[in-house]
């Protein structure tokens, strides 16, 4: 029956055409698995060119174990006609020339060509939506947390307070040199450092909304400077704020938060001696703050972690954790990253998009 | 006798004796809150009453109005600013100070505009609340 109205001389024009053109890849094997055909959609899809396929096991483009379960799969069919893809389809992985692995819904359809079987695959790369639903699976799992840190930071941070201030006062009527006193006081420290973890979750849990106004980096910047003088942490140090007014679309106080929260981190990793300094400049219509501390760096290994939530190498949690640090950055459509140039130290460099971008 | 509260920061405590015994309602459903105040504002010679949700606090109003009142944001029975809204309007010459476990903003700002005297959050150092109390009495002289 005519699928096409056309006359046959220009059907196999129009339907050159069509393989030639489809967004999605044709490929075309024999019973023994070898590619007959190979459309320009498969070559972008899989990286090879229609030379470096043609004639090859199509297995070349499955990863294990599926490569090596091909024939027997084509064979089965041939043997039962049971079938389990054919006329069907469904999602598969496919393997480009590079190595990468990637999702693809396969449809395949037989047919009877000068006496022999062959098969069509139509191959649609999934790659795109899986990933959508990657995000959209992560975006609700952070929503039911958000849900969930409220509840236990009201459930924690109650008992908590009450702990801190029974113990308070219990160690207050030791006898001041006892042990017993100092181990009191030891006991509300590891409650303050319990409190600040919590309010971390909070923070990375919940991301408040930003409120957003001009704000000039340089100046925030001092005036975090500033306010940190008494901080015993920063007592020693110098801490230099130099740069240009770039002005961004922020919120101050987030903002101050994080610069705070990094300078916290440059001061401990410092421990009492060294320089900070604060760099502010406009970088590619961004703005970029760079906090560089001379201490003894990070290793790569706690690098590559740094960014992970709630991990610390302090013995207690103080300040933010990176993780909750990039949380905010990225709400203002920011980012941040570590480094440990050559020539010593750690540099975190916060990036921002300027108020002059549209 | 009392030694010098330290300076935290984000309170400007007054120190050394505070000679006035004020009358102080403590309102938290955390047991453990309402003694640790209870035993530091009495140590500080004041006359302190506790209640642990907002019926008992009504009660406690009603039977005598304090000079300041420590008031818990979340009771078992309140979980929104019309408690504050009440001792305002029945003892409008007590001060009020807002405990919270979660900061928000919205929240703070609405106690302020009640006429909340402050906002703190929880955990706070019992000499820091001391030293809040004597203060927001002062506040009113």
């Amino acid at each position: 029956m005519p699928t096409s109205r056309l006359k046959p001389g220009e059907t196999r024009g129009i339907l050159e055409a069509i393989f030639q053109s489809a967004v999605d890849g044709i490929i075309v094997i024999d019973t023994r698995g070898r590619i007959e055909a190979y459309n320009p959609a498969a070559e972008r899809m899989f990286g090879y060119t229609a030379q470096e396929v043609l004639g090859q096991n199509v297995n070349m483009l499955m990863p294990s174990p599926y490569r090596e379960e091909h024939d027997g799969y084509v064979a089965r069919y041939l043997g039962t006609g049971e079938k389990r893809i054919i006329g069907i389809g469904r999602e598969v992985t496919g393997r480009r020339k590079d190595g990468t692995t990637f999702p693809v819904h396969l449809a395949v359809g037989e047919m009877h060509v000068e006496g022999e079987w062959k098969f069509t695959g139509i191959l649609h790369d999934l790659t795109a939506r899986v990933r959508i639903e990657q995000q959209m699976r992560e975006q609700s799992a952070l929503t039911r947390l958000g849900e969930m840190a409220a509840v236990v930071a009201h459930e924690v941070k109650n008992p908590l307070a009450g702990i801190r201030g029974a113990i308070q006062v219990i160690g207050g009527r030791l006898p001041a040199d006892s042990k017993d006193a100092a181990i009191a006081k030891e006991v509300v420290s590891r409650i303050d450092a319990l409190n600040d973890l919590m309010k971390d979750l909070l923070l990375f849990a919940r991301p408040p909304q930003p409120h957003m106004s001009m704000v000039d980096p340089l100046s925030l910047s001092r005036t975090v400077v500033e306010l940190m003088r008494g901080d015993p942490a920063l007592h020693t140090l110098a801490v230099d704020v130099t740069g240009d007014s770039v002005p961004i679309t922020a919120d101050g106080e987030l903002l101050k938060i994080v610069i705070q929260n990094l300078l916290l981190n440059a001061a401990h990793a410092l421990q009492g001696q060294g320089r900070i300094a604060v760099t502010v400049s406009a970088a590619d219509g961004r703005c970029r703050i760079d906090i560089s501390d001379n201490g003894p760096g990070i290793p790569p290994h706690v690098r590559e972690k740094l960014f992970t939530p709630f991990f610390t190498t302090k013995a207690r949690g103080t300040g933010l954790g990176l993780s909750t640090a990039r949380r905010l950055l990225e709400a203002h459509r920011g980012t941040i990253a570590v480094e440990c140039p050559p020539g010593g130290g750690t540099t975190v460099t916060l990036e921002l998009p300027t108020s002059h971008v549209a | 006798m009392s030694q010098a509260a330290p300076r935290p920061a984000g309170f400007s405590a007054t120190t050394g004796n505070n000679p006035v015994a004020l009358r102080v309602l403590v309102v938290d459903d955390e047991l453990l809150i309402r003694w640790s105040l209870t035993e530091t504002l009495t140590a500080a010679g004041h006359l302190v009453t506790e209640a642990g949700d907002a019926a008992s606090t009504r009660r406690a109003i009603a039977a005598g109005h304090p000079d300041v009142v420590l008031l818990d944001f979340r009771l078992p029975d309140s979980d929104d600013l019309g408690l504050l809204a009440s001792i305002r309007h029945d003892a409008p010459e007590a001060q009020v100070i807002l405990m919270t476990a979660f900061g928000s903003p919205e929240i703070a700002q609405g106690a302020l505009d009640l006429g909340a005297y402050r906002v703190i959050s929880k955990p706070f150092g019992m000499q820091d609340a001391a030293a809040l109390v004597s203060e927001a009495h002062a506040a009113t002289l």
